[in-house]
């Protein structure tokens, strides 16, 4: 296509936005503005990769676009080589909770796990293969021995080992390499079963220690409270099987500021402190953490992040930030407060979409200057008459209308429009 | 140009405008009887205008194919093209028709296709008379060496291009007043040289998302449809 998408991202960039979601692909094609929000995103990965870690807030109103500027994000990290996963938290998916909901945040991030080759979720099987078949080319390639050779896989095991045990000073360490040695064993021995408990580990599926000393020779098992050191050996793990670290996108933070109970808020902002403070203070590696928040479960002094003092403390503006004139944000900090995009903005996003559409469908747009102009006044005018109206819902009615213009080409476009 | 065809004004006007009565017999579709008899005050025959020369009564004129006009008095504002819709239903003829009603008027055309076809038919929504935007019926500069169907053309076309003209005006007018300030932001944020500026830095960002993999790791071959 003329600007470079294919059809099916043009496809699923129109539907997706049709049906009020963010599109997976194609993002970059209608990225407009955010240039210095991204460009210090894209410094956090920089970081990443040299073996850092970072944690980013983004704060910004329903439908002004978090979702959309973490996709496009985690879509530029899977092509440099990262592994990255992403959960919606919701009620039964938080970071701790009476039900087990940290533990199944956790496994969404797992099940959620994508690389470049395996960008549809589903990939951790994929990076365990990846990394025993990398190692055995090293083997082959390095010291000349081929498979089925009595020394291929003692040269192997013993690369395994050498990462697996490397692994072992850090929290819970010992264990996790101990399963993924059991994975190789497995793959070595051709017993599938290992391998799939081994997965079933690592999914965080085992419910009892006495089961997993069982299966796999194990006295521990991920669970609600330690879940998090698992991200972290991941993130670890990530790189020695030659990937550039772990990047770990989370939606919906609003879901901890509805919780009824303050102590189950406060349970959760402590552990989202942990979090943030591992990122920042050096304990955690080649990691990267982004969470989408709303201002209100944000700001709120009742339920919101900044009820819980340790973290308002940490994560609120600083004063001079707050008393420049000229509406400066430090894009250092934590917080990345998304504002509205402008009517210029939203002016060349409709011009982006028209020509997806038209290239698409095969027509060519008559929209022009001056019809964008009233499209987006007319919006901004129900924006302001109702405040439901969110840029999520322009996009929305703006696709409606280019689909209208593409199926009656009978009716001229000031009868859709202006009619 | 022959000045025959363009006398009908002065010499041929159906002063007294085709008797209501005698169209309403005429009309079949109880939908259209309910607009005539509720809305339509007046209808009347103003010009006929003709490609022959010399036609010498009123009576000789009528029969002679050409185009009509047709002025329409109506008691309230209704759809113009839900009339001319019905007018054309009824007459069947080559007609450019004037609706007026409060102080404002709208315009209408009809072009007959041949039987069994709908015809094409335009007409604008109602605007305030103003002189500028005046449609001229006989345009005797442009019209000098057309027949009375290049003549229908170019009126169709104007009205087409006047129902867009007015409908964009209307629906500015529907939006909520901008006050100054905001007005004067807009203005600059839709200027060209800001939008340039915002296309450039989309643009930017674009390509610094964009990760050009090494040689040998490139996806499987693109559709480009």
């Amino acid at each position: 296509m003329g600007n470079g998408i294919t059809a099916v991202e043009a496809a699923t960039v129109l539907n997706s936005l049709k049906s009020g979601v963010v599109p997976r692909v194609g993002l970059e094609y209608i990225t407009v503005g955010r240039r210095s929000e991204i460009q210090a995103l894209l410094q956090d990965v920089s970081i990443i990769e040299q073996g850092g870690a970072a944690f980013r807030f983004i704060e910004g109103k329903y439908g002004s676009g978090k979702t959309f500027l973490m996709h496009a994000l985690r879509n530029h990290v899977m092509e440099k080589n990262f592994i990255v996963t992403d959960v919606e938290l919701s009620v039964d998916k938080r970071f701790v909770g009476n039900k087990g909901q940290g533990l199944a945040t956790y496994r969404e991030l797992i099940r959620n796990m994508a690389t470049r080759s395996c960008p549809d979720n589903g990939a951790l099987q994929l990076i365990l293969d990846k990394w025993i078949g990398s190692l055995e080319n090293e083997v082959v390639q390095y010291e000349g021995l081929v498979p089925g050779h009595e020394v291929f896989d003692v040269r192997v095991s013993q690369k395994i080992y050498k990462i697996t045990s490397s692994m072992e000073e850090r929290v819970n360490g010992f264990d996790f390499g101990k399963v993924l040695a059991a994975y190789y064993k497995g793959h070595r021995t051709g017993d599938t079963d290992l391998q799939k408990r081994a997965l079933r580990w690592l999914c965080g599926e085992y419910k009892t220690r006495t089961e997993a000393k069982n299966e796999l020779g194990v006295n521990l098992i991920i669970t609600d409270e330690n879940w998090y050191d698992f991200i972290k050996l991941f993130a670890v793990f990530a790189v020695k099987a030659g990937y550039a670290g772990l990047y770990v996108c989370m939606d919906e933070l609003a879901t901890l500021y509805e919780i009824p109970s303050r102590v189950g808020r406060e349970y959760n902002y402590n552990k989202l402190l942990s979090i943030y403070n591992d990122a920042l203070q050096g304990k955690a590696s080649n990691l990267g953490i982004i969470i989408s928040v709303t201002k209100e479960a944000m700001d709120d002094k009742v339920r919101g992040v900044f009820s819980f003092e340790p973290l308002r403390s940490r994560l609120a503006t600083s004063s001079i930030e707050e008393e420049n004139t000229a509406n400066l944000q430090d894009m250092a900090s934590p917080i990345i407060r998304l504002a509205p995009l402008n009517p210029g903005e939203m002016y060349v996003l409709l011009e982006k979409l028209a020509a997806i559409h038209s290239t698409l469908y095969g027509y060519k747009s008559t929209l022009e200057h001056d019809d964008y102009i009233y499209f987006l006044k007319k919006q901004y005018a129900k924006a302001e008459k109702d405040e439901g109206v969110t840029p999520r819902d322009m996009i929305k009615n703006y696709i409606s209308l280019l689909n209208l213009l593409q199926q009656n080409q009978n009716l001229t476009k000031e009868e859709i429009l202006y009619g | 140009m022959d000045e025959g065809r363009y006398n009908i004004p002065r010499q041929y006007k159906v002063d007294k405008g085709m008797p209501l009565d005698a169209l309403f017999q005429r009309i079949d579709n109880p939908k259209c009887r309910r607009v005539f008899e509720a809305e339509v005050e007046c209808v009347t025959w103003k010009y006929h205008i003709v490609d022959k020369a010399g036609i010498s009564g009123i009576a000789e004129l009528v029969k002679e194919k050409g185009l009509s006009v047709f002025e329409v008095s109506l008691k309230r504002k209704i759809a113009p093209d839900l009339l001319t819709e019905v007018f054309a239903g009824l007459l069947q003829r080559s007609m450019v028709l004037v609706y007026l009603c409060n102080g404002e008027l709208s315009m209408g055309t009809f072009i007959p296709m041949g039987k069994g076809t709908t015809g094409r038919m335009c007409s604008t929504d109602f605007y305030p008379y103003d002189a500028g935007r005046m449609i001229e019926i006989m345009d005797y500069e442009k019209d000098s060496n057309r027949n009375t169907d290049q003549i229908h053309k170019r009126i169709f076309a104007t009205i087409r291009q006047q129902k867009r003209i007015i409908m964009i005006e209307k629906a500015y007018e529907g939006l909520s007043p901008v006050e100054s300030a905001e007005s004067e932001i807009l203005s600059f944020e839709f200027s060209l040289e800001n939008l340039d500026k915002i296309r450039a830095d989309a643009d930017f960002v674009q390509s610094q998302l964009r990760v050009v993999r090494p040689a040998g790791t490139s996806k499987a071959v693109r559709d480009t449809a």
